[in-house]
């Protein structure tokens, strides 16, 4: 029965990996040309938008930059020449994601940091609590001292 | 005090933060293309025939981008009208026509528009060329063709780049070798 119990488990293994193959394995398709304008047009900032990427802003501008990154498309330029076109004209405000080098740097580095700082400060706190001794403290209070005599009075009686 | 000089490491830096931050005027639109050469072009006329970035070079270029919905543009039309008219002999003034129709802008024309040279930019490519954000937005292109100042929003009074300014720099550019 043991035995028998291993062999069902490695063929529920060998469907599990197979179901897998099938459903993850298989040949990535080249993505379209729409597909690919639009994930360039979601790195670049609307100029004129509060906020919203060229592929998702109505405003005639986005319009034409995205004509203008379907053309460089299909003249077989790369998403990252296409990017630096925009960057070359408009500067590193034009992307989405500021880049990773100089001043964009601080961008991706400070909300690590400032985690790594929030959880110092926490840390620091803690450690503090526990060597003042915030319960030697509440112990010392004169109110509950108060009260804990008033409460073994009251047992008593 | 250890307690006071950790509020200072943290304060200080956040207060120049806030203070560059908001010191700065949300209006003034930086463009990487000031020191460098203006982008080709060749555009229609609306009076008919072409004209190109290349033909204009030996002498100093104002490119304004405009269009006749826009109000702004409107507003700094007679400022512009007047420089035109002082520095049109040695200054060579190019308005492009910002997504509009030909018809809308030839009828604003006639109506008393700009009389410098107005070409249309059919599809933007030119006004995303110069990375232009919106009108109006005015470049001084010196005689060898390269980009030397710019300006986004309306030349007038009271503005960070008035009229007296745009003079000032063309005068520069007349004077350039």
């Amino acid at each position: 029965m043991r035995r028998n119990l291993g062999w069902i488990a490695i063929v529920w293994l060998l469907l599990i990996v197979g179901v897998a193959l099938v459903a993850y394995g298989q040949p990535t398709q080249h993505p379209s040309l729409a597909q690919q304008a639009r994930a360039v047009g979601s790195q670049l900032r609307c100029p004129i938008c509060q906020g919203e990427s060229v592929a998702d802003s109505p405003s005639t501008l986005a319009g034409a930059m995205r004509v203008e990154i379907r053309r460089q498309l299909k003249q077989g330029r790369t998403p990252a020449q296409i990017k630096a076109f925009f960057v070359a004209r408009y500067g590193n405000w034009i992307l989405l994601s500021p880049p990773a080098a100089g001043i964009g740097d601080l961008a991706w580095l400070a909300p690590p940091l400032l985690l790594l700082g929030g959880l110092g400060f926490v840390a620091t706190l803690v450690l503090g609590w526990r060597r003042t001794g915030v319960g030697a403290a509440q112990a010392a209070s004169p109110y509950l001292e108060r009260v804990r005599a008033e409460l073994a009075e009251s047992e008593r009686v | 005090m250890k307690r006071a000089l950790w509020a200072l490491v943290i304060a200080v830096p956040l207060v120049v933060l806030l203070a560059t931050g908001f010191s700065r005027d949300p209006n003034v639109v930086v463009t990487p293309s000031v020191g460098k050469p203006a982008p080709p072009f060749n555009l229609s006329r609306l009076t008919g025939g072409h004209l190109s970035m290349a033909s204009l070079r030996g002498r100093p270029v104002l490119v304004n981008f405009w269009a006749s919905w826009c109000v702004s543009c409107a507003q700094e039309q007679p400022y512009l009208q007047s420089v035109w008219k002082t520095y049109r002999s040695r200054v060579e003034f190019v308005g492009v026509d910002y997504q509009e129709s030909a018809g809308d802008a030839r009828s604003y024309l006639r109506n008393g528009g700009p009389r410098w040279t107005i070409v249309e930019d059919p599809g933007q490519q030119t006004a995303i060329n110069f990375g232009v954000t919106g009108v109006p937005e005015t470049f001084l292109i010196d005689r060898h063709g390269i980009v030397r100042y710019h300006f986004a929003g309306p030349i007038i009074p009271g503005t960070t780049y008035p009229p007296s300014l745009l003079k000032s720099d063309l005068q520069k550019l007349i004077g350039q070798a």
